[in-house]
């Protein structure tokens, strides 16, 4: 396969499981435990693009900034709803909680758009020829949109008072409280801010292929990776592992020595490996974790 | 917390005890005669599914119409197989178990089938299969029949289109189930046979979201033809993404409505296949009643499989016996004198179809039409 | 309806028997095991290939409880020094390789068209009234797991789980041997769950890798967190009223209106809800553990 083909497969994957990525690895600083929700908030995200694109017909940029301003604000609202409650209880119980949402997200979808494929209604995409790779311009603005967003997410948590606050609070929180930052505002922000990149993520996702409402849900595992492997807790983790990721499951996938390739129907074991490997070498990630 | 005891033990009673008070009106009750039919009415064939439906549906009104079953009207408990086999075997449970139907129509894809056939065949209820053409489907015993020809006919029927058509080079996509399978070794033996040279054999896993990487293998070695078939939903994405890969070749569908019935247009431009036919008289007359009961044509060949399976089920309760023994015995003989809406419909020594006859479609300007060189 | 109900009982009595299994390992042990299909698999695939081979059933259920206890052991050796978190994420991503394994490798099992046709043991000889027969098969299957891990439970070796649970460090500074008492808990939950894969793949007849996957693991905790985790009793009412759930769902079609569409969406939505539900409001259960100590959930407040 072309090197450059590659490299945009690899980009576009990277781009799509970083945004998932930095919504785990920011509940998992912040609040300390492993939300198996935020994919389902992808879901719902991607879900309400279309609601307000295919459904009420708004421009799909519109339609998708709305999605992921509401999808957010429901982030806080099931803090306040279920997880405000937790806060003593032990991470684990949280992560239990998480599950359960997961799958009331998952259903909720189903029960209102049903279970077949939906998708944003663009059509066929003709496919441009870059520097040797076939790429569809869709795939070029979903790199772009994920970078965009990546970017001004660092200037966010370095330029704001709010992002100084968030990085207060995740380094220390008695101190933060001390110095007299409102940590559970903070929390509520956070919220906002990881579920709003799930469902960018997650509208990124519906736009490449489409939407049905097992998207999220079926990039679990590969998420949690992405994470582990840049480090819990960091979010510059979370990008550098959604790279190594995808430059591993691309690379896998391509590699024909003399005949002998990764059987296409493992790729999904591919995110076991890496998983298994971080664990056993490096558990604290690529980048390093936070120790709360 | 005694009153949360007491409340859940309440509500739990209350809910095992509801269907017991309104039991008598399921049934068999008024005289009725009540058969099952399981079809996929969520998942990834739903398209295939309310097809199915649609047919059963219209053939009981004909025949109540018509008299019903010697004075008592006949009817159908639809379950929904939720294209998985799981639920499907689930539902003929229900059906068998509970609902202590003699005869089921169904299902669609033959992972779906054959679990829940293996299931009816050991409780000794009969099954009419409309949609399954696995060569396993003859393997299932003497309780199971289908009104659809099974593999071994497609599969080679296809073959052999694709060498009409001057292709000597063709890569195979099927999915990743007894179906696809079976259709597999039956395209590349009669491919084969024939001189032609299989480039590469994707098995396709079901249910996923992208198919690039499959797709990438698939065109490697550079085939002059696609010899595919694939489920509604998995096809409108196979087909999308190999165009958008840019991807050239002529794609050749067993099956064609159900490969092209929901994908994108732009993307199914072209394709040539082969499906059941149903233009003889027979299959007209249900065309147009078709038309008129639900305001629009038919989807595919597999609501006019299903209502043949419906007709030839109430014709043997005519002829013999109601229960299931009589139906098994009496269908082989009712389907010699029955005027089919999918053509000569007769069952071999494992009670599967005989022949079947196939048109020849492209797939052009949106929609299927009959395709001649 | 009878048969309905004995329907009913028979998957109830089924999930019961892993539930208890996830109870031993969770509930007592305080392990975040997410890999319980897994074991449920094992014992599946195992005892059904062994007894269409030709094997005694009874023989085909040991192997497959004892694949399944290799597997545990696989399972338990990174727990030594991972968080329970990484762990539980470990537990899923073992169990879904093995899946995918089976799926894939067709010469195994047959991949993903599944076992189908496995002969029900003894069926020539109860005819008509097997769910019956089958049905006093598993309660009294049910019974002896009851009561043998009960039996554990309030030996020496529960204690010593049950304060793995509580103060892991504790444990270690007595001088208990960390590593093989969870290992240990792990091979007993994971036998006793892979009779119950046994129990249900010899009574629904057909088995795949698809029957098997996460959304069953998540079901038996939800049943164990309903119920009662720490507590036995609760943990078989937990398994009535969630197979209550997933069981009527298809039979309430029938009585009340339900497009097709919906009848499978609100089956999940109902045990999502009523996981969050619980876990908030009572995360003891119906019926918590009838002991007093600080649970890993909220303090014990009083009632």
């Amino acid at each position: 396969m072309q090197i450059t083909q590659l490299i945009f497969n690899i980009l576009t994957r990277a781009s799509e499981l970083a945004l998932i990525g930095i919504s785990l690895t920011l509940v998992y600083d912040l609040l300390d435990f492993a939300s198996f929700a935020q994919n389902s908030f992808a879901t719902l995200g991607a879900y309400l693009a279309l609601l307000f694109s295919v459904g009420l017909g708004m421009p799909l940029i519109l339609a998708a900034v709305l999605a992921v301003i509401i999808t957010g604000i429901l982030g806080m609202l099931t803090d306040r709803a279920i997880f405000q409650w937790l806060r003593e209880s032990s991470a684990f119980i949280r992560m239990v909680a998480s599950i359960g949402l997961a799958q009331g997200i998952r259903s909720m979808v189903q029960v209102f758009w049903g279970g077949q494929i939906k998708d944003y209604g663009l059509g066929v995409q003709e496919p441009l020829t870059i520097l040797g790779a076939t790429v569809t311009p869709i795939r070029i603005l979903i790199v772009v949109v994920a970078g965009v967003a990546m970017l001004g997410f660092h200037l966010f948590l370095h330029r704001t008072n709010l992002g100084r606050s968030i990085r207060a609070t995740s380094d220390n929180r008695e101190l933060a409280e001390a110095t007299g930052i409102d940590t559970e505002r903070v929390v509520l922000y956070v919220w906002f801010l990881a579920c709003a990149f799930a469902a960018i993520g997650g509208i990124l996702i519906g736009l490449e292929t489409q939407l049905r409402p097992s998207m999220g849900q079926v990039i679990l595992l590969a998420t949690f990776c992405v994470v582990i492997l840049g480090g819990i807790g960091n979010v510059y983790g979370a990008m550098v592992g959604s790279l190594i990721f995808a430059a591993a499951e691309n690379i896998g996938i391509a590699i024909n020595i003399g005949g002998f390739q990764f059987p296409v129907r493992y790729k999904p074991a591919l995110a076991f490996i890496v998983l298994i490997l971080t664990l056993l070498i490096r558990p604290s990630g690529v980048l390093g974790r936070k120790e709360s | 917390m005694k009153t949360l005891h007491k409340l859940v033990a309440l509500l739990v009673v209350v809910v095992l005890l509801l269907p017991t008070t309104a039991c008598g009106q399921l049934g068999g009750g008024g005289g009725e005669l009540t058969i099952g039919a399981i079809f996929p009415l969520t998942g990834a064939s739903t398209h295939e599914g309310i097809d199915e439906r649609r047919g059963v549906e219209l053939a009981v009104e004909q025949i109540n119409a018509d008299g019903g079953i010697d004075g008592r009207d006949l009817k159908v408990i639809f379950e929904d197989s939720e294209s998985r086999p799981e639920a499907g075997t689930d539902a003929a449970h229900k059906l068998i178990d509970v609902n202590k139907v003699p005869a089921i129509i169904g299902i669609f894809s033959s992972g779906v089938t054959l679990p829940a056939a293996a299931y009816a065949q050991e409780q000794g209820v009969v099954m009419v299969n409309p949609g399954s053409t696995s060569p396993k489907c003859a393997e299932v015993g003497d309780y199971f029949f289908s009104t659809i020809g099974l593999d071994h006919l497609m599969g080679s029927e296809q073959a052999k289109l694709a060498l009409d058509e001057g292709y000597t080079k063709a890569a195979i996509l099927v999915p990743n189930n007894p179906f696809g399978i079976g259709m597999e070794e039956w395209m590349v033996k009669t491919f084969e046979e024939n001189g032609g040279e299989i480039t590469t054999i994707i098995e396709y896993p079901l249910a996923q979201t992208d198919y690039r990487a499959e797709l990438q293998r698939l065109f490697e070695g550079d085939p002059e033809a696609i010899l595919y078939t694939a489920y509604g939903e998995e096809s409108k994405i196979l087909t999308k993404q190999a165009m958008e890969m840019g991807a050239e070749a002529q794609w050749i569908g067993g099956y064609l409505t159900m490969c092209t019935g929901v994908a994108d247009p732009q993307t199914v431009d072209g394709h040539i296949g082969l499906e059941p036919a149903y233009h003889m008289p027979a299959g007209q007359a249900f065309t147009e009643a078709f038309k008129e009961k639900f305001g629009e044509e038919p989807g595919g060949p597999f609501s006019y499989l299903a209502y043949d399976a419906a007709w030839l089920i109430a014709l043997a309760m005519r002829e013999g016996g109601t229960d299931a023994e009589s139906i098994k015995n009496t269908l082989p003989e009712v389907a010699k004198g029955y005027d089919a809406a999918t053509g000569d419909l007769e069952f071999d020594e494992n009670g599967q179809r005989l022949e079947q006859p196939y048109d020849e479609l492209i797939y052009t300007d949106g929609h299927v039409e009959l395709y001649n060189q | 309806m009878l048969a309905f109900l004995i329907h009913f009982l028979v998957m109830t009595g089924i999930f019961a028997i892993v539930a208890l299994s996830l109870n031993f390992q969770v509930g007592l042990t305080g392990l975040s095991n997410f890999g319980q299909a897994a074991f449920m698999l094992i014992g599946a695939y195992t005892s059904a290939m062994m007894y269409m081979a030709g094997v005694p059933f009874v023989f085909g259920v040991l192997a497959g409880m004892v694949v399944s206890s290799i597997f545990a052991l696989i399972i338990a050796l990174p727990s030594h020094n991972l968080r329970a978190d990484y762990w539980a994420i470990v537990s899923i991503a073992a169990a879904e390789s093995l899946r995918l394994f089976v799926n894939n490798e067709k010469w195994l099992a047959e991949g993903p068209f599944g076992i189908r046709g496995i002969p029900r043991p003894l069926s020539s000889l109860f005819g008509d009234s097997y769910t019956l027969f089958y049905l006093v098969f598993v309660v009294v299957c049910l019974a002896a797991v009851y009561f043998a891990l009960e039996r554990l439970n309030r030996s020496p070796f529960g204690r010593v789980l049950r304060g793995l649970r509580e103060a892991e460090d504790l444990m270690e500074a007595l001088g208990k041997d960390v590593f093989r008492f969870k290992a240990l808990a792990m091979i007993v939950g994971g036998l006793v769950a892979a009779l119950g894969g046994s129990l249900y793949a010899h009574y629904i007849t057909f088995i795949s890798p698809e029957t098997f996957a996460p959304d069953v693991t998540f079901l038996i905790w939800t049943m164990m967190i309903v119920g009662g985790s720490g507590n036995a009793k609760g943990v078989l009412l937990g398994a009535l009223v969630i197979t209550l759930l997933n069981t009527s769902t298809r039979l309430l079609k029938d009585y009340l209106y339900l497009p097709s569409s919906l009848v499978a969406a609100l089956r999940t939505l109902s045990i999502g809800v009523l996981t969050i539900g619980f876990v908030v409001a009572r995360p003891q259960g119906i019926l918590p553990e009838r002991r007093h100590v600080v649970s890993y959930g909220k303090e014990e407040g009083g009632s």
